[in-house]
């Protein structure tokens, strides 16, 4: 709880930063808002289940998120962790079950919630910093994304084609892309999935650093388990569909790799995701 | 040092050429009524060049054939945009379309001569028909060939309507519509060289179809050589579309990168 209280007020702190900057014009009303209100967005999930056609991708799923919480989604390919996330961002329309945030439905805080895909999605016909100002309106549009690329390290590629940069690179632009809108929740849907070791650690580093400077609520959706344990608060897992484990991951921030009671953590949800191996004989007979 | 020895090579075989048809011309091996010599033509060019008679009739050719591609061009690309977005628009359009692509537009001069007769709205017609398709059909498989999730990021990040078309679709289909303008240029010459051929009083058909009557084989030689310049032409220009509007890609980015 004290973590939390902390992360707020350095959220404030750099909260009134960008304002600042943005006071030269005429403020956007939903910018004054989003600076005036809380910076995470609290998120919970009612009953929610999801079909496609007669499969059934997830069942009755429900789930509170707080404010400025980092949870991570593990679980095998498949179990509906993706979908999960796809619902959340408004991709997805709900089969069953409702989304809601601040009393209100999550569909109603869609400028809150930006989204990080597995794939950079940057669009090639346009340079670095006009993919990051995509969908940006007001005067000072260049100067947010060039302040937003900053933040990722990127500042000197802003005039690249995106076809030049290497993987890591165009997920740091598209985290870039995500942040200049100041979500208040982030969605990130395996985003280091297709990049090399080294880059994801650093990936890692430069992903927490800026949840605890801009205090939003993230969910990352992720196949591995030790990105998961070394990122979040709480470690979800979710298996044919269901929450099947809920863990708080009670260490300070940053984790250091190779920490014993990150490594022991990691082994326990590891365990849990194996176990159940041996179950699908059963369930067929 | 390797592309240029490679450069030079291309030009070997068209200089031999020439320094054959020369040499076979000046020892009278060949009749200057089936082709006169390479220097007759170039002599033909410059007399051509000097009376005006050439300017005027590359003009009115150009012009009947931009005018064509204007027309043609406008529309295919127009439908395309059309069908490519809406579904609608495509389940009621395309099977006709995809029926009349089938019917070579020179199978058409009977008909376009009984409806327009011969005066300039018949060439127009042919060249319009014969560029609609290729602008057509590749603008409409561009937009359906935009990458959905870049579609689905821009829908997530607040782009809709005219936005995401401008931003997204468009851009994206962009390759595939000069994919089609390149084929469409090729194919516009092709069909005013017909059109000009049954009958015109100027352009550069007329110049050569009068040049035939009179059994002036350079002028006729001009007159081919100058389809191939003005194709040529019409190639490097799209060329440089692509350059300027596909910086981007890197399929078309090697010469300036």
């Amino acid at each position: 709880m004290l973590m939390f209280t902390q992360i707020d007020a350095l959220s404030q702190d750099w909260l009134r930063e960008p304002t600042r900057v943005d006071e030269g014009p005429k403020p956007v009303p939903t910018r004054l808002r989003t600076a005036a209100a809380p910076a995470g967005l609290p998120v919970s999930v009612e009953g929610l289940s999801k079909n496609f056609g007669a499969r059934e991708v997830l069942r009755d799923v429900n789930l509170d998120i707080r404010p400025g919480e980092f949870v991570a989604v593990v679980g095998r390919s498949g179990c509906g962790k993706s979908t999960l996330l796809r619902l959340l961002a408004g991709l997805e329309a709900p089969s069953q079950g409702a989304l809601r945030s601040e009393g209100q439905a999550l569909d109603e805080q869609r400028e809150a919630v930006r989204i990080m895909f597995q794939d950079a999605r940057l669009l090639p016909w346009k340079r670095v910093i006009d993919n990051v100002a995509l969908g940006l309106t007001g005067g000072d549009v260049r100067e947010r994304a060039r302040a937003a690329l900053n933040q990722v390290g990127l500042a000197d590629r802003a005039d690249e084609w995106p076809a030049v940069l290497s993987g890591g690179q165009r997920q740091r632009v598209a985290l870039a892309r995500a942040l200049v809108h100041t979500p208040r929740l982030l969605l990130l849907d395996e985003p280091l999935g297709a990049l090399d070791a080294l880059t994801r650690l650093e990936m890692h580093a430069l992903i927490e650093s800026l949840w605890r400077r801009q205090g939003f609520t993230a969910l990352l959706v992720t196949h591995d388990v030790s990105e998961a344990v070394a990122l979040a608060d709480r470690v979800l897992l979710i298996e044919e569909g269901r929450i099947a484990l809920d863990l708080q991951v009670k260490l300070p921030h940053p984790r250091r790799k190779g920490d014993p009671r990150v490594s022991e953590i990691e082994a326990r949800i590891l365990d849990r995701v194996l176990a159940p191996q041996a179950e699908p004989l059963r369930k067929a007979s | 040092m390797k592309i240029r020895r490679d450069a030079w090579l291309g030009w070997l075989l068209p200089v031999a050429v020439l320094a054959a048809w020369e040499l076979a011309s000046i020892q009278g091996w060949l009749s200057s009524r089936v082709l006169p010599e390479p220097l007759a033509v170039l002599q033909a060019f410059e007399r051509l060049l000097r009376s005006g008679e050439l300017t005027q009739h590359v003009l009115v050719s150009t012009g009947r054939a931009l005018a064509g591609l204007a027309v043609g061009g406008g529309l295919g690309l127009l439908l395309g945009l059309l069908t490519g977005s809406v579904r609608t628009a495509e389940t009621l359009l395309d099977t006709s379309l995809q029926m009349l692509r089938n019917i070579p537009a020179l199978a058409l001069i009977p008909l376009v001569i009984l409806w327009f007769g011969i005066d300039e709205s018949a060439k127009l017609f042919l060249v319009a028909v014969g560029v609609f398709f290729p602008v057509y059909l590749n603008t409409f498989h561009g937009i359906r060939s935009v990458d959905a999730g870049l579609i689905e990021m821009a829908r997530s990040y607040g782009l809709s309507g005219w936005q995401l078309y401008r931003q997204v679709i468009l851009p994206g289909a962009l390759p595939s519509i000069l994919v089609g303008l390149r084929f469409a240029l090729g194919l516009m010459w092709v069909l005013l060289i017909v059109a000009e051929t049954i009958s015109a009083q100027s352009g550069i058909g007329y110049l050569t179809m009068n040049a035939r009557e009179f059994l002036q084989t350079d002028v006729v030689l001009v007159g081919i050589l100058l389809y191939a310049l003005l194709g040529k032409l019409a190639d490097v220009l799209a060329r440089g579309l692509e350059h300027w509007w596909l910086q981007w890609h890197p399929g078309y980015r090697a010469a300036t990168a």
